[in-house]
């Protein structure tokens, strides 16, 4: 039966080891500082104790603030998991490569970058694996075409085509990388700045965009009372909405 | 003598593969007849499930892994099914647990069988092999067929159990499948192992070194084959594993013929995990009620299961809200391929194509 | 002209030709016979080529645990003629780039020798189309007319992966031409006849060339099948074709030809194999009531069904171990079977001995193919059997404490040669 190391006792180990390198620690996971990752990482390898020589899983979570990646691994020979964890900014999202350690995060890492924009410093080759080069944005971000609530607007278009007399994502979040990304900092000029930093997701207070009040958490049923809302989203011109090319 | 010097030149393997591997692409640079780099080109699957799984129910998203592994959806169900109960705590009753195995082991053997004929198939034989196992696939899908109603997005387990209970009919076919199934794979092993010409397509074709198979995170047949005792099932038994007897076989020299044989072995065993878990199949509830959107406390959660690809894995962030925060799959033929680019360099396009053949990938998987 | 007379010996033509002998000139005589003959071998080869379509299609399906093709017609026995109808109505594609003249030549090009084999054929003791005394060799020469025009073919599509396959594919014709022409010495040593009709004559007033010179039937199978691009020597067809084939320019019938001529080829090579080793349209006595030409498309049959078998049933080699067979393992047993087929003819003519010395000749020969092929065999596979065939079985997890390895980076892309 795998022992599952939890997070304090991780955290102990590679605070004996780099004193200021742990962030944060959980009964889960250890938070590791993003460039500290790779010493971090090569010490759990090859401490004899440890020996965390195979790499389960690497992804990337974006918690609207930052970005952790999240590697989940596992010494084979003492049958153990543990799950450390790299947090870095969200712009930009630069996080050392582990491919050093463990050649399995070649492709994973890759699969990050592509999906959720973390830039890997050190990979060999970090190019965009599922969507082509020239696609805009970074489609797992939590800003990108989905809406607190659960309502989600649906692509009328190809990214990079919009109908008739739209110049713009209808709504996006407020954060400044993606105004950058898409322009829409004149729409953004007037938000409030972030009234709860630091606080995890699930207890921040949502406050839905103008239009759509939309509380998280809710019963079904009640989003298909909301469907005859008119919203920012509803495409005004009926005929920009076909799907045949011209 | 003046050496004749051509310049090397990129084939495309792929999109559309002669052999069945799903539409999965790889620029091949030659230089002659060796190839001298291999970039994979992938994507062409990719259908964005981890983002629309955000905006779905826990339960909205079991159908979800039917399609990305299409041909193991079982287990690809399994493993979804045990990282929501561990993220909610909820305990799965004893009979659900007994199918759940049942389930997975029959869809081990019809993947296995899948993978096995296509991987002869790639070496040259027209499709004999296949079409013997795919008679054994057929009536595993129809046991299938028989309890869900679909043959291979099934859709089956369910969080906190499985769906249906199995109908009546099902104790005596799957009986007298499974007492007919040693000697089909006896056959199978008579047709193919002892076989020259197959002997000499893939013995020291493709070969893994068990250091860099850990090192790159490789699962499944690839890692066993390169003599690696590693099975999810004996080291971190979920549903009732650690009641079932069964035995891991391991390859002695990494290469696909050690792959190959590997997965017929594993059929056998599945075999018998099937008949003991037949025969101590309990009578009780099949599942336990659930509100209709399950909202888990907020946390995290990463469950692995041993799929026939290899260890595949689901890892969930929950917000206590009714949809996940975070849904992503730990999928085992998109991680096996982080091996490929070094297997290949080297080898000829066919036995390329061999290799890959027997790292058997599925690309729903892939791209998800 | 008399003796141009024993060059159509067409039976039961044979009161019309002395008939009209006495009527026209020689020459008039010789083409109307020729006509007729053509006129019947044609006939045979085309409800052979639909026949073979059938009958390849259903075997295969039986091999592998299905029925053939059954929808069109009872047992599907008009599946060759749907195949033709959806090959003829296909849209003729032909590449811009591609050279036009050379391109529309190698359908007609493949398409003629494997017409022209059936001419040396004894379909009975007196029904040979063109009984030529060097027949043995006029099919060898003939054959390698194919390997021209599958380079044609792969030269004129334009395109690069074609003239690769196309190349991989004469070089393996021309390594297998060298052991066939090699093992068809020894019967033709041993009977002492070029001509197919005089061997299997000698086969009628001896024994089966087959219990002779077995060598010889084995190294010819092998480079039969390896000549007609089937399985197991069929990289034309596979490899290539992710690469792309030296037929993948050609649509509609122009491929149907290609693929009707593999057919025909592997009746000619069938008829060959049946004329020349075993005793064509003799069959110790059986041919005085079953029509003898009955008897030799039976035989042809036979080993076309043997023939469909091993594609049926073995995976393909790859191209360099192909070449390797070739040259490493049939040539040398060629050789080695023509020195001593040789030695036992020099023996039986010096010496002066009678027929009765060719029963123990077959005994020896077969002994010494056997022992050959079982020691070839042995050295060539050798490797392949240094490590057991079987898994290991464990019981419990088991997994070694390896080091990481030291280079844990990824291999840089290989630089390109300059």
């Amino acid at each position: 039966m795998t022992q599952t190391i939890s997070g304090h006792e991780l955290a102990a180990r590679i605070r004996a080891r780099f004193p200021d390198a742990v962030l944060e620690e959980d009964d889960v996971c250890a938070v590791v500082k993003a460039e500290n990752i790779v010493e971090v990482a090569l010490f759990l390898r090859d401490d004899p104790e440890t020996d965390a020589k195979y790499l389960n899983n690497l992804c990337g979570v974006d918690w609207l603030d930052y970005f952790e990646v999240v590697y989940n691994i596992s010494s084979m020979v003492k049958n153990t998991m543990m799950t450390l964890k790299a947090r870095t900014d969200r712009d930009p999202g630069v996080v050392p490569s582990v491919t050093p350690v463990w050649k399995g995060a070649d492709l994973q890492e890759r699969e990050a970058f592509d999906l959720m924009g973390i830039r890997f410093e050190g990979h060999p080759s970090l190019k965009r694996i599922f969507l082509w080069e020239g696609f805009p944005g970074h489609p797992l971000r939590k800003d990108y075409l989905a809406l607190p609530g659960g309502y989600k607007p649906g692509l009328q278009r190809f990214p990079y085509e919009f109908p008739e007399g739209q110049t713009s994502y209808p709504y996006l979040g407020r954060t400044p990388h993606a105004d950058l990304m898409l322009g829409t900092a004149h729409q953004s000029a007037e938000a409030e700045p972030e009234a709860e930093p630091g606080v995890p997701m699930s207890e921040r207070a949502v406050e839905p965009h103008a239009g759509l009040a939309v509380p998280r958490g809710e019963e079904p049923g009640q989003q298909a009372a909301r469907a005859g809302q008119v919203t920012d989203l509803t495409v005004k011109d009926d005929k920009a909405n076909e799907d045949d090319v011209p | 003598m003046t050496e004749l010097r051509t310049p090397p030149y990129v084939v495309n393997i792929g999109p559309q593969h002669p052999s069945t591997h799903g539409v999965f692409r790889v620029k091949a640079t030659l230089d002659g007849e060796r190839i001298i780099d291999a970039e994979m080109v992938l994507g062409y699957l990719h259908r964005s499930m981890e983002k629309l799984a955000e905006e779905r129910t826990f339960t909205q998203n079991i159908p979800f892994t039917d399609r990305m592994d299409y041909l193991a959806a079982m287990t690809g169900n399994l493993g979804y099914c045990l990282a929501v109960e561990k993220l909610a705590g909820i305990e799965v009753p004893e009979r659900a647990q007994y199918l759940r195995v049942i389930f997975a082991e029959l869809q081990r053997i019809a993947s296995h069988c899948m993978a096995n004929g296509t991987f002869v198939n790639d070496c040259g034989a027209w499709q004999t092999p296949l079409m013997y196992m795919f008679r054994e696939r057929e009536r595993i899908l129809d046991l299938f067929e028989m309890t869900c109603g679909a043959r291979l997005t099934t859709n089956y387990m369910r969080i906190g159990g499985v769906s249906f209970d199995v109908p009546d009919e099902f104790y005596p076919a799957v009986n007298s499948l499974m007492a007919e199934m040693p000697d089909r794979i006896a056959e199978y092993e008579g047709l193919t192992l002892d076989n020259e010409i197959l002997l000499a397509r893939a013995r020291d074709i493709g070969v893994l070194r068990p250091d860099v198979a850990i090192n790159s995170s490789a699962t499944g047949p690839l890692l066993r084959g390169s003599g690696i005792a590693w099975d999810v099932r004996k080291a971190d038994p979920y549903c009732v594993y650690d009641r079932m007897e069964f035995d891991i076989p391991i390859g002695r020299n990494g290469d696909c013929f050690d792959r190959f044989i590997v997965r017929m072995e594993e059929m056998r065993q599945s075999v018998r995990i099937i008949k003991q878990a037949l025969e101590q199949l309990p009578a009780g509830p099949v599942n336990v009620p659930l509100p209709l959107a399950l909202k888990p406390p907020p946390g995290e959660a990463y469950a692995r299961i041993e799929s026939p690809k290899g260890e595949l894995g689901f890892y969930l962030v929950s917000d206590g809200g009714p949809t996940p925060y975070r849904w992503h799959v730990r999928s085992p033929s998109y991680i096996n391929l982080t091996v490929l680019k070094d297997m290949v360099v080297g080898l000829s396009i066919a036995d390329a194509i061999v290799s890959l053949g027997s790292i058997d990938i599925n690309v729903g998987e892939i791209d998800r | 002209m008399a003796p141009l007379l024993n060059w159509y010996d067409f039976d039961p033509f044979h009161d019309l030709y002395h008939w009209l002998d006495k009527h026209v000139e020689s020459w008039v005589v010789y083409l109307v016979a020729a006509v007729i003959g053509s006129a019947g071998i044609l006939t045979f080869v085309g409800l052979g080529a639909l026949v073979n379509v059938w009958l390849e299609r259903r075997l295969i399906g039986r091999i592998q645990v299905r029925r053939g093709p059954n929808r069109v017609g009872p047992f599907g026995l008009v599946q060759p003629v749907a195949d033709a109808i959806k090959l003829i109505q296909k849209e003729v594609l032909q590449p811009d780039a591609a050279d036009s003249r050379l391109f529309n030549l190698p359908p007609i090009i493949v398409f003629i020798p494997a017409m022209l084999t059936f001419a040396v054929f004894a379909w009975a003791p007196d029904l040979v189309l063109a009984n030529l005394d060097a027949g043995v060799l006029y099919l060898l020469a003939i054959s390698s007319i194919t390997a021209l025009a599958i380079f044609i073919a792969g030269w004129s599509s334009n395109n690069k992966y074609a003239l690769l396959g196309a190349m991989r594919v004469i070089a393996m014709m021309i390594s297998y031409e060298v052991p066939m022409v090699m093992c068809f010495l020894a019967p033709v040593l041993l009977a002492g006849t070029m001509s197919v009709a005089g061997l299997v004559q000698w086969q009628q007033h001896h024994f089966l060339l087959a219990a002779f010179v077995p060598m010889s039937v084995l190294i010819y199978g092998l480079s039969a099948t390896a000549e007609l691009n089937r399985t197991p020597a069929d990289i034309a067809e596979a490899e290539s074709e992710i690469v792309a084939g030296y037929h993948t320019e050609y649509s509609g019938m122009k491929f149907g030809l290609f693929y009707a001529v593999e057919l025909i080829n592997s009746l000619a090579v069938s008829g060959i194999m049946a004329s020349l080793f075993f005793g064509g349209w003799w069959l110790f006595g059986v041919e005085k009531v079953i029509p003898a030409w009955i008897i030799f498309i039976l035989k042809i049959y036979f080993f076309y069904f043997g023939l469909i078998w091993l594609r049926g049933t073995l995976p393909r080699f790859r191209i360099d171990q192909l070449m390797g067979l070739a040259w490493k393992m049939l040539l040398p047993l060629a050789l080695i079977n023509v020195a001593v087929i040789a030695t036992e003819v020099l023996i039986w003519q010096e010496a002066d001995l009678g027929g009765w010395v060719l029963a123990p000749y077959a005994v020896v020969n077969i002994a010494l193919t056997a022992a050959l092929v079982v020691v070839f065999f042995r050295i060539v596979t050798a490797r392949f059997y240094r490590l057991p065939t079987r898994v290991i079985l464990v019981r419990d997890i088991q997994v070694p404490a390896l080091p990481a390895p030291a280079s844990s980076a990824l291999r840089p892309p290989t630089p390109l040669p300059q």
